[in-house]
């Protein structure tokens, strides 16, 4: 058993969202239904444990699409094990926000 | 809000949010998400508050940074008192040996301490004085002052305030030696104040006797001892107990 931190359930709601694959903060809020004022102090804290980590999308890619560039998100090795002991202590989290399924070649 | 460290990653990310949220929601939502962006910002400047705490505790905690912190603020504190003309002195080391014994010569003789004083031409007659080699010095100074008794009364008194050593110096058997006399002030009066001032009674438990001032001559008495002269005289000691009298 690891040492993992206990999140509060909005943070852990966030760190879910994120590990489903809703990689910015507006999709983190789309997704939670949470206001910005949570989603972004939320995930640079993940970001400060450790349990999440961000990267600025290449310019090139977003001066293609004339837009600016987003900062995007993923969850850590130790952002999944600490989102997993959160998943048992908040079970409705996988039904609130489901995992996309895996295609199998 | 956002200290300035972080305040271009901040912006720079929440401008990027906003370009898309604005491309996709309506005006009001927008407002609402930019509303975020000041709670984000007070949040992160409070995130970043604890850090500069922990940085202070680390000093603190340290005992090599904390004794620096200590020594400069000594070393402040040490300057800001050499400022004060009165703490000065204090601090620097004393300019004689043995300052405290001093007598204090001054130019008009009188003196505004409570040290004894001389007056610079006293001082120089001593100088140049035949005995030019001294064991010791003694001092005594007079001072005529009017003592107001109450009711109307008063009384001109010649005070003199004489140097601890001045019984030592004057080597008399009659008079106890400074080793049996405590450091506590003595009050020596002579005949003819204590009959003006103090009301004449006779005691046998007398015990100390200083000084007594008889046909306009000092003269000096050890404990119990018989007066060396006759006649009628009284002495007054005050020290280790209240006023004592006696007569002769």
């Amino acid at each position: 058993m690891g040492a993992e931190a206990k999140l509060s359930h909005t943070a852990a709601l966030i760190l879910r969202a994120i590990s489903a694959g809703y990689i910015y903060g507006f999709s983190v809020m789309e997704m939670t239904g949470l206001p910005s004022g949570t989603v972004y102090p939320a995930m640079r804290r993940l970001e400060r444990d450790g349990l999440i980590q961000s990267k600025w999308e290449a310019e090139a890619i977003a001066a293609v699409e004339q837009r600016p560039p987003r900062k995007y998100y993923k969850v850590t090795r130790a952002g999944k094990a600490t989102l997993d002991a959160s998943i048992k202590r908040y079970p409705l989290l996988e039904k609130m926000i489901p995992l996309p399924e895996v295609e199998h070649a | 809000m956002v200290p300035a460290k972080e305040r271009g990653a901040w912006l720079r990310e929440w401008k990027a949010e906003l370009w898309h949220v604005a491309e996709r929601q309506r005006a009001h939502t927008t407002a609402a998400f930019v509303a975020g962006a000041f709670r984000d910002a007070a949040i992160l400047r409070d995130d970043l508050q604890p850090a500069r705490k922990r940085d202070w505790q680390g000093i603190v905690s340290s005992p090599v940074h904390f004794l620096a912190l200590l020594f400069a603020a000594m070393s402040v504190s040490v300057g800001l008192a050499f400022l004060f003309p009165g703490v000065r002195p204090l601090l620097l080391p004393a300019p004689y040996r043995d300052a405290h014994t001093l007598v204090i010569v001054s130019r008009d003789g009188a003196s505004h301490s409570a040290n004894p004083s001389i007056s610079l031409g006293k001082f120089r007659y001593w100088q140049s004085a035949a005995q030019a080699v001294f064991s010791d010095l003694s001092f005594y100074d007079v001072v005529h002052k009017e003592l107001h008794l109450g009711l109307g009364r008063g009384v001109a008194l010649s005070v003199i305030r004489a140097s601890g050593n001045l019984p030592a110096l004057l080597q008399s058997p009659d008079f106890p030696d400074a080793g049996s006399m405590n450091a506590l002030p003595k009050l020596v009066l002579s005949d003819a104040v204590w009959r003006a001032i103090f009301p004449c009674r006779s005691t046998r438990d007398w015990k100390n006797c200083f000084s007594c001032r008889r046909n306009g001559e000092n003269r000096w008495y050890s404990k119990g001892k018989r007066m060396a002269f006759a006649g009628e005289a009284r002495c007054v000691a005050v020290g280790e107990r209240s006023a004592h009298g006696r007569s002769f």
